[in-house]
């Protein structure tokens, strides 16, 4: 627009103004062309790498903050859900009425390697309320630290759906002060 | 002179009277309802042990006796547990950061072990469930490492058995091993006849695995007990609830 508006304003302007034309065009043309290319690049990158699945009531920062990740599952269980449910129960404020059950790979990574990459069975359980969770205070000698109360909605197991063996529960999401190093 | 000699002789006869009997008399090795009857106010107490390292601290680890104390029923999220402990320098005053292992009783004997960290502001992750309960009065390994060669790398162990690796964003530079409460009507893990033993005891520092000794230390000395005995390998520390009389 800025060299069209230059070019008519001097001697040389039709000629001008017309090679402005032709410049515009040109970079309209290799702006599509390369918008297109990253399109069909994403689009081949994200084929090639399993999706995220979604827990209802699970942020995904809570798992990303703890480098873990829940994605689309590429085999079948050899453990049912309801046997995963069983598997699920932990005890004490981790027993919440289960709310879905989803089947994924869970994979948990680290700057050496992946701790974790495994099929499980999803368990999450809740119920509705915000429960306030007075986990360990900390070092001992530190009897006026300074308490910020933590509160969870959510207790998510992790069912190893080969065995059936528990592999992971905490109670989430972590606290919004987390800043998840 | 005959001071010293009565003190002895009653501290003889108090740590007598306390390691008597190891196995507790009660089959609950715990206060029974109401427990240790004192206000439901909570906060937090302790009754352990500490070790301030010279070089940054490469982890701790202890033999720690499985109890299941009176946990005041007022709340679902109470606690009675015992643990180990990497701590580091406080950013932010008494909040210092930390990365704990052991087990943990809940109301209605809801037992189990966890792991649990912070940043390094002393903010807590969630916390993590490590396993179900273990048998009363079996002795277990808890251990918390970490990786001196890499900054911010934390693991945590029961029994030998790896749990969790965790990068975080901080390093220790002290040990500890301590047994805690949530409100002052929860039992503190033991009793009198029936203390929660912790043995085995090894901090690593200066390139190795060593003994120091500990420096001992609970919230109220009123109301729990904490005693340390031995040197090197065969430290051992005792902690108990001195309202839990069996």
């Amino acid at each position: 627009m800025g060299i069209r508006r230059r070019a008519e304003s001097g001697h040389f302007g039709p000629v001008l103004s017309g090679l402005g034309v032709v410049c515009v065009s040109k970079l309209r043309l290799i702006g599509l062309t390369a918008a297109v290319l990253v399109l069909a690049l994403v689009l081949i990158g994200q084929e090639g790498s399993p999706q995220p699945i979604a827990l209802p009531g699970v942020a995904v920062r809570d798992l990303e903050c703890l480098h873990m990740k829940l994605l689309v599952p590429d085999e079948a269980p050899k453990v049912s859900a309801e046997q995963a449910r069983e598997s699920a129960k932990m005890g004490g404020p981790f027993d919440l009425p289960v709310q879905h059950v989803a089947l994924a790979r869970f994979v948990e990574d680290s700057p050496e390697g992946p701790l974790h990459d495994n099929l499980v069975w999803a368990v999450v359980s809740g119920d509705g309320t915000v429960h306030q969770f007075d986990g360990p205070g900390g070092p001992l000698r530190q009897e006026e630290r300074v308490r910020t109360p933590s509160f969870y909605t959510y207790a998510l197991a992790l069912v190893d759906a080969s065995t059936g063996d528990l592999i992971f529960g905490m109670l989430g999401p972590p606290s919004p002060e987390y800043t998840c190093p | 002179m005959r001071t010293c000699a009565i003190v002895f002789a009653l501290g003889v006869s108090v740590v007598a009277a306390l390691f008597a009997d190891v196995n507790p008399h009660s089959a609950d090795a715990r206060c029974p309802n109401p427990g240790p009857n004192r206000p439901d106010n909570n906060q937090y107490y302790h009754a352990g042990g500490y070790y301030q390292t010279p070089s940054t601290a490469g982890g701790v680890y202890a033999n720690i006796q499985v109890k299941q104390p009176w946990v005041e029923p007022s709340q679902s999220d109470n606690f009675s547990s015992a643990w180990t402990m990497l701590v580091g320098p406080a950013i932010i005053p008494g909040n210092p950061p930390y990365a704990q292992v052991g087990w943990d009783e809940y109301p209605n004997s809801g037992r189990q072990n966890f792991y649990t960290w912070t940043d390094r502001y002393g903010n807590q992750a969630p916390v993590i469930y490590a396993g179900p309960a273990f048998t009363l009065n079996t002795y277990h390994y808890f251990t918390t490492l970490y990786d001196v060669n890499a900054f911010g790398k934390f693991s945590f162990y029961i029994d030998g058995g790896w749990i969790s690796t965790r990068y975080l964003d901080w390093q220790p530079n002290e040990a500890q091993l301590s047994g805690e409460i949530d409100t002052l009507a929860s039992q503190m893990p033991g009793g009198w006849g029936y203390p929660d033993y912790m043995n085995d005891i090894a901090v690593w520092y200066n390139g190795g695995w060593q003994r120091p000794t500990l420096n001992t230390f609970t919230s109220n000395f009123s109301y729990f007990g904490v005693w340390r005995w031995g040197s090197g390998a065969g430290q051992n520390l005792a902690i108990l609830d001195q309202y839990c009389q069996d």
